[in-house]
């Protein structure tokens, strides 16, 4: 590792707060997030040479910090925590509601660590990012169409859960 | 007004863009309340995390974190003890390659009594068995066809992702409508069964593992997620022995395939 503390300190000025939101949106935990956003910085000092490869830095930093909040929601394993408004919404009516509403977006992050990582990196671009279908295609170089079916697919399981969680909490509550 | 994306605002934020970009943006955010807003939250969002987190903190902690090495992520842990409870499997492995002849249907590997897997695929509106090694393109169908020998059979048909490689959880594929938090997550196949719903080969580039988890009895989904990531590490579609093995006290992925379209 050749960053000094100095490189590292700049890298964290520009970049900190970004890595930092990025985090905050996938885990919605401020400690969890902060946790993350070092780590991200442990792995930037540690892939000195791929970060300063990389197109962009930012982008570089973003993909490692959701890779790093995939990992932390995996081990979440049944700890779910969805707002009780959302959950019900979502459970009954889907996502008949516009799709990118802040039910729906809670709902689709609650699930997240239950998808693997390509709809994990739709979901997100959908999601936290707000692009439209055809700008992920252009992200992602995939195109529009298969971009739809990780979105489907997404809002189908994320219903099938949300039922599932929705019919678990009305059994403890009876 | 068309609005920059929000990505392209936080790379100005991280003055990450040329001249150019710059000016542009710069121009729209004059102009524009909104995303003049969101820039200003970005920047007093850096304010804050500065105050409460200096960098000279950061580069403490990082230092630290480095120094003592490498937190190993959690992955399913724990998952398999719970596999230990479902019953006696028959396990058959075989991969995309490993078929005697060119040409010959892949349930080639059917031991007496034990389950096996046809794959057929449907192209351009035509249908028959996926030859062995056979490019798969992208629009190609997948149906599976699983013959459960001489008891019922729970299956569950999952996908993980080959590249890159990110710890990334298993999809579920088959059943797809049971898999809630508590339930059993597999389907109870009995003799010849083709199973629902058809993988579509999409042209996204990056190969999927298909993994077939398969036991006596009924499994849920963690307990199918783990046996299909210990198959992942092994080799998807490399493994080319077949065994029975009726001891076993859980269920086993019997069956993995490589699924990624053709170059073009």
């Amino acid at each position: 590792m050749d960053v000094t503390g100095d490189e590292l300190a700049e890298l964290y000025r520009r970049y900190g707060h970004l890595v930092l939101r990025r985090c905050r949106s996938i885990l919605r935990d401020e400690v969890e997030a902060l946790d993350v956003m070092q780590d991200v910085f442990v792995r930037a000092m540690r892939y000195e040479k791929s970060i300063d490869r990389a197109s962009s830095r930012l982008g570089w930093l973003y993909r490692t910090a959701e890779r790093a909040c995939f990992d932390r929601l995996r081990a979440r394993g049944r700890q779910v925590e969805v707002e009780p408004a959302a959950l019900d919404l979502v459970a009954r009516e889907g996502f008949e509601r516009p799709d990118a509403s802040a039910e729906t977006r809670e709902v689709v992050l609650a699930f997240l660590g239950r998808f693997d990582a390509k709809v994990q990196r739709v979901a997100v671009l959908h999601y936290v990012d707000g692009l439209p279908q055809e700008e992920i295609a252009a992200e992602l170089g995939w195109s529009r169409r298969t971009v739809g079916k990780k979105l489907a697919l997404l809002r189908a399981r994320s219903q099938v859960l949300a039922r599932s969680l929705l019919a678990r909490r009305e059994g403890r509550d009876r | 007004m068309s609005h920059p994306l929000r990505v392209e605002l936080e790379r100005l934020s991280a003055a990450e863009v040329n001249e150019a970009e710059r000016a542009r943006l710069e121009s729209h955010v004059e102009a524009c309340p909104e995303c003049r807003g969101y820039l200003e939250g970005l920047e007093a969002e850096r304010r804050a995390l500065h105050r409460a987190f200096p960098p000279s903190v950061l580069v403490e902690r990082v230092e630290a974190r480095a120094r003592r090495g490498w937190r190993p992520g959690v992955l399913w842990a724990g998952v398999a003890v719970a596999g230990a409870a479902v019953a006696v499997v028959a396990v058959l492995l075989f991969g995309p390659r490993p078929l005697p002849d060119e040409g010959a249907a892949v349930d080639g590997y059917r031991l007496m009594g034990s389950p096996a897997v046809r794959v057929v695929l449907r192209r351009e509106g035509r249908v028959r068995d996926l030859r062995p090694g056979e490019p798969l393109r992208a629009g190609d169908g997948l149906r599976l066809e699983v013959t459960a020998g001489d008891a019922p059979l729970h299956v569950s048909l999952l996908a993980l992702d080959l590249e890159p490689r990110v710890e990334a959880p298993a999809l579920v594929l088959v059943p797809e409508e049971s898999c809630g938090l508590d339930e059993p997550c597999s389907l109870e196949v009995r003799g010849q069964t083709v199973l629902p719903g058809s993988v579509v080969v999409d042209d996204d580039p990056a190969p999927v593992c298909l993994a077939l988890v398969a036991g006596r009895e009924a499994f849920d989904l963690q307990t199918g997620a783990a046996l299909a990531e210990e198959a992942r590490a092994r080799g998807c579609g490399v493994a080319e022995s077949s065994r029975v093995d009726r001891d076993r006290g859980s269920p086993d992925v019997v069956w993995t395939l490589v699924v990624a379209p053709e170059a073009p």
